[in-house]
This record gives structure tokens, sequence and C-alpha cells, in this order.
């Protein structure tokens, strides 16, 4: 079972190839603002580096945001697209629980500008703060493990292995039945757009 | 547009005919061969009505005879003999034809210059085959040996409309699939970028998918993928890019990045062949632009707005007479109604350059001036005053551009070139030049616009790579 993982969702763009379990090749840098122009090049990196015919792959997992917009929408056309014509399984994760990796008792705080992080708080498999979006102010770190944009929080700037992390959260993985209808966790309605 | 022959077409294709055969065939035989003969299938290019040519199949088996091929006298030596031989070859192909054959008078020397540029060989001379004694030439070509024509799937998704097509080379149309926001976005009075590329992701793969469903092909089938790198809104149009990349990647096929407005120009290669040089005015609700083209690489941005594009003019004048947007529709149909009343100044703009913003202030004052006098203002005579100034800016403004640049045709494009009074304007003032006028329902985006241009982008290896930035204020000279 070949599965193509990525996540162009915030500061990283991370891209994995995976056989089964095995990370047969991977891809993980900076590139704020920046994937929509290096996620084909990271792409074609790992699937060089990997000998896998890009056609071949049994599945993609994604992660659905929340994160920056269009770097959500990034990973998730790229699933859809290639989820409906290759076609092949698509499997989502939230990129805070991405993030997260699976560690125990751990916060994930991303910068969401204007003065508010995401937030979501994760005990391994189970969820103790579902993903939001918080005043700076009212994030109280207490005893957890902080992963993301730390310094935001008082704490360091952590982000972790996101290639691994996709391994590590394999079994937190959602199928997705119906592609047409995935759609980004933007967390924010877009009907405050329209004001 | 090439379709099948209509019982209505017939008036018109027996004139074609009795002025171009000695031996014309009779308008019953033509009704026999609509109504009765099964193999026969009669094909005419249409252009507003008017019919240019039109050419007669008969379909056996593997074989198919040429019976008939003629273009209206007016009409010749410009490219539509060749066009409907394409077309007829290709359908013909399609059908499972593996040879089309033909007679011709051995005298006839334009048309056997348009069978020998179409690939057809002379078989064998028939001696004293017509009845004054002149020779035939027997003539045949192969169909399935011929090259297989290279598809190309577009995607649009520059503003509000995510769209896909496929066409080939020669401008054959396999599938186009359109939806539009307009709804969504009518709500609020105009587009919001954030919810527009919202709206493109969730239809995305299912607007690609249709297209290759309705086409019957597979991405292996598709010689390239194209898709509008801009101008546009950046969100909207990174959507389009990672789609189209994406397919490209995975297939491994090239990638063209299309100018959004080259493909409302080039769309009208549909209805006819494309003669240069050539001048477009662009219109729609983030342009309004005179563009000389040279060939089909060169283009020349002579005059463009100063401040508001057109549409966008008709956008505000809608919104200070409390109507809905988009403006343009509305205003087109109030404009209908109304007759000469309010009188609203010619904005004076030097060279070849528009302005708008003058005229819509000029509107807003008439409004403002005719409220405190305590009169009702007559919507109708207003945007009928409005819709004449702005209109007549634009004919006066490409009228002068045809006096500085000689042109062989020219085209209107862009969502206004839907305005009904414009298209008769048009027509009215431009005469003497060949002018293409897009049908009503490609004047809208769609994708079938950006295939269309890509055709060309594909002829001259122009590709991209996957790292191409998406432009969302790219000129149309780049």
């Amino acid at each position: 079972m070949i599965t193509l993982c990525i996540d162009t969702a915030y500061r990283y763009l991370t891209c994995v190839l995976l056989n089964d379990n095995e990370i047969v090749s991977s891809y993980s840098k900076e590139c704020f603002k920046k994937q929509s122009e290096e996620v084909f090049s990271a792409l074609e990196e790992i699937f060089n580096e990997s000998g896998i015919e890009r056609t071949q792959i049994d599945s993609i997992c994604i992660s659905e945001g929340p994160g920056s917009y269009t770097g959500v929408r990034i990973a998730m056309t790229i699933a859809k697209v290639m989820g409906e014509i290759l076609p092949c399984n698509v499997y989502k994760i939230s990129t805070l629980r991405l993030y997260a990796a699976n560690r125990p008792n751990c916060m994930v705080i991303m910068d969401a500008r204007a003065n508010r992080v995401y937030c979501g708080i994760y005990d391994m498999e189970d969820i103790i703060m579902d993903d939001c979006a918080l005043e700076i102010s009212e994030v109280e770190t207490k005893d957890y493990q902080v992963i993301g944009d730390g310094a935001l929080v008082g704490k360091e700037n952590n982000y972790g292995d996101l290639a691994k992390a996709f391994v590590a959260t394999r079994h937190l993985w959602t199928k997705v039945d119906e592609i047409s209808y995935l759609t980004p966790k933007y967390l924010k309605e877009s009907e405050s757009y329209y004001r | 547009m090439i379709e099948l022959m209509k019982v209505e077409d017939l008036d018109q294709v027996v004139a074609i005919e009795n002025s171009s055969f000695s031996r014309p065939w009779s308008r019953k035989y033509f009704i026999n061969e609509i109504n009765n003969n099964d193999v026969s299938e009669i094909y005419v290019d249409i252009e507003d009505g008017e019919v240019i040519s039109y050419g007669d199949l008969w379909y056996m088996f593997e074989n198919c005879d040429l019976t008939k091929i003629a273009v209206k006298k007016e009409y010749r030596h410009k490219g539509y003999g060749e066009r409907m031989m394409k077309f007829l070859m290709s359908t013909a192909k399609r059908k499972g034809c593996e040879f089309m054959h033909l007679e011709v008078n051995t005298f006839n020397k334009d048309a056997l210059s348009l069978y020998e540029k179409s690939g057809f060989e002379i078989m064998r001379t028939r001696r004293g085959y017509y009845e004054n004694g002149d020779d035939a030439y027997d003539m045949v070509v192969g169909l399935i040996g011929s090259r297989e024509l290279k598809k190309i799937l577009a995607i649009e998704s520059s503003c509000d409309e995510t769209a896909c097509a496929i066409v080939d080379e020669e401008l054959n149309v396999y599938s186009s699939v359109v939806t539009s926001q307009i709804d969504v976005h009518a709500r609020f009075g105009g587009v919001i970028p954030e919810v527009a590329s919202r709206m493109h992701v969730e239809q995305i793969s299912t607007i690609v998918k249709s297209a290759l469903d309705q086409a019957k092909l597979s991405m292996d089938d598709i010689t390239a993928v194209a898709y509008t790198i801009g101008p546009g809104l950046i969100g909207s149009l990174h959507v389009g890019a990672i789609a189209a990349k994406s397919l490209a990647f995975f297939y491994q096929k090239p990638l063209i990045g299309v100018h959004h407005l080259k493909g409302h120009i080039f769309i009208n290669e549909l209805i006819k062949p494309l003669r240069y040089p050539m001048m477009a005015l662009v219109v729609s609700g983030g342009h309004t632009e005179l563009v000389y083209i040279e060939d089909d690489q060169t283009f020349k941005i002579i005059g463009t707005t100063l401040d508001d594009a057109i549409g966008e003019a008709y956008d505000k004048v809608a919104r200070v007479m409390n109507e809905a947007y988009p403006g343009g529709p509305v205003i087109d149909r109030l404009a209908k109604e109304g007759k000469e009343h309010y009188q609203l100044p010619m904005p004076k703009v030097d060279g070849l350059d528009f302005s708008f913003s003058g005229l819509k202030n000029s509107v807003l004052q008439l409004v403002k001036k005719e409220t405190e006098a305590g009169n009702t203002i007559n919507k109708n005579d207003l945007a009928y005053a409005f819709q004449e100034v702005a209109l007549k800016m634009l004919v006066n403004k490409t009228k002068k551009a045809l006096e500085e640049y000689q042109c062989k045709s020219l085209v209107l494009a862009g969502g206004v070139a839907a305005n009904s009074r414009l298209r008769e304007m048009m027509s009215e003032n431009f005469t003497d030049i060949d002018l293409i006028l897009p049908p009503l329902k490609y004047c809208t985006d769609n994708a079938l616009m950006i295939a269309c241009a890509a055709v060309h982008y594909l002829r001259h290896e122009k590709f991209v790579d996957y790292d191409a930035s998406s432009m969302p204020s790219m000129s149309i000279e780049d």
C-alpha cells in the first residue's frame, strides 16, 4: 500500500511517501506562503527518490486545517482532484492533531493572526480540547507539552518531525467517503467575509 | 459554428448551391438527403443565422464519400473551406471511417488545392466523367493512419466560475463544464474573494471529473493540461492552478498557463477563422482594453481604461439605481425600455484610452440633482443615457484604433460582449471589416476559452513549469 501524505497548511511543506507504515522518502521544509510554487518540486523529489510511479499511489492523506487558508487549500485541492481522477482513497487529519503526533498531554498552538491562535489539546488518541480559535490571552498552557508556535504563549517554537507525525497518527486518519464533499477545516466561517 | 443541417437552412444552402455548381442539386434533392437518405449527413457552418459553407458526407461502413462541399461566394479564400474540410474529416474519423473519397472536376483548381492541402491523393482519372466531357479525378485520403489529434484539458477559476473543458488541436469540443457562484455573490453585491476561493475548492474535483466523463476520455488521452495563470483573484487562480498542476504532475503532461483574456479572444475561433492582424475590444468586469494582435503570439495593448473597467461602471451605476449585482444585464434590460431624456456628457479622454469614473460621477450628480428637485428618477431613461454614452465611447475608440492600425478582423471579447446594445452598435458601425461577435454562451467565463487559447500555446510549445506563480494582474502583452 503506497500512501502519499501532504501537509501544506502552515509554515512547513511536508510530503511523505509511505509503503504501508514505512517512510520511503520524505521532504519537510519551512516554506511559509511559498507552498503552492514549491509543492510539486517537492513531490517530484520524493517520487524520484522512491522510484515509485506517480500514478501508482493507493491513497493520499492530507492535513485538512486549520491553518493558512491558501495553504490548506493546496493539499486539499491535490487530494480532491487526484482522489477523484486517479482514483485513489483519500484520508484526512486535523492539522493540529497531526502536529500533536500522538504525543501524550500535548497542546498545539498555531498563529491565527490578530492576537488569536488555533489551539487543540490531545492526549495521544484522546481529544482533551477540540480544535478552536482562541484569543492568545485565553490560552492556559498548564502542564501540557506545547507544540507549534509556542513563542506566542511564552514557550519555545517547536514543530517536531512532521513526516514522522504522519506515521505516528496513521490510526487517527479519517477516510473520506465522498471526495467531492471534502472541504478544508477553516474554523472561521466564510460568512464573516461577507461584512 | 458547424452543426447538422436543418430544414430551415434550406433556402440559404440552395442559394449557395445554385451559385456554386453548373449542375446544382435541387431543393427537393436536399430535402430527400435530410429526411430520407440514412447514410447522408449534411453539415452547415452558421454564423448569426447565416450559412457560410456546407458539406455532405455519405457514410458507408469503413468508407465515406464527400459528395458536396461549398462555401458562399463572399466567404471564399478566407479559410472556411479548410475549416469545413477539417471538421468533416475528424467527424468521419470519429464515426469509425477509415477512408474519405470524392470526385472532382480536373479543371476545378480551387477545389483541388483544398483537397490536396487536406491530404487527398489522386487515385485515377475518369475520362469524360461529366456531361460536358470534362474529366474527373477520383481522390482519397486515409483517416486512421492520420495522426491522433492532440487534446487539451483546461481549467478556469480566475473569478467566480469553476470550469473545465476538453478540446483538440482542431477545436473539436469534447466537453465543457461550468459552475457559477454568481447566485452566492449576487446576495452581497459583488465577488468576495475568500468566499470564491472556498467555493472553487468545493467544486473543482467534480468539475474536472465531469469534463473527462462527458468527453468519455481518460487522462491518458490528454496531451497537455492548461489553466488560467492570470489575471484574476489570486485565491481563485490558485485553486485552478493547483488542480491543473496536479493532473500535469501525476500524469507527466506538459503544463500551459493561459492568459484569461486570450481565452476570451480565441474562443471566437470556434465561430470563424481569425485573420491577422486583428483588433480585439476586450470588455469585462475587470478589463476594458483595445488589443492589437499581429499574430497569435504578439499582443499589444493600444488603449485601456484609466480608471474603472466598463463592467465595474455598470455595477456601480446599478448600485446607484438600487438595482441588483451584476449591473450589466440589469442596465441592458432597463435601457431597452428607456428613451432619450437625461443628458450625460461624453468623457473626454485622449488617444485610444477609456475612462468611466467621470461618467459614473455624472450619473451620481444627476440622481442627486433630480432627487433634490423632488423629481423621481426614471430608471429606464437613466440606464439608457448611461449605456449610450458608455458604449459610444467603446465604439468611437475602436473606430479610431482601426484608423491607426490596419486590421483584417475585429473581435469583441469578455463578459460585456453579451450586452445586446453593444452588439447592435458594433454590427452597425463595423460593416467593412470581418467582425466577430461571440455567441452569448461564450461571453461569461468558461474553460472552453482557455482550451481554445491553449491550442495556440501548444502549437508554439509555450509551456510553464510546476513552480509557475499565478499572476493576478498579468498583462496580455506578457
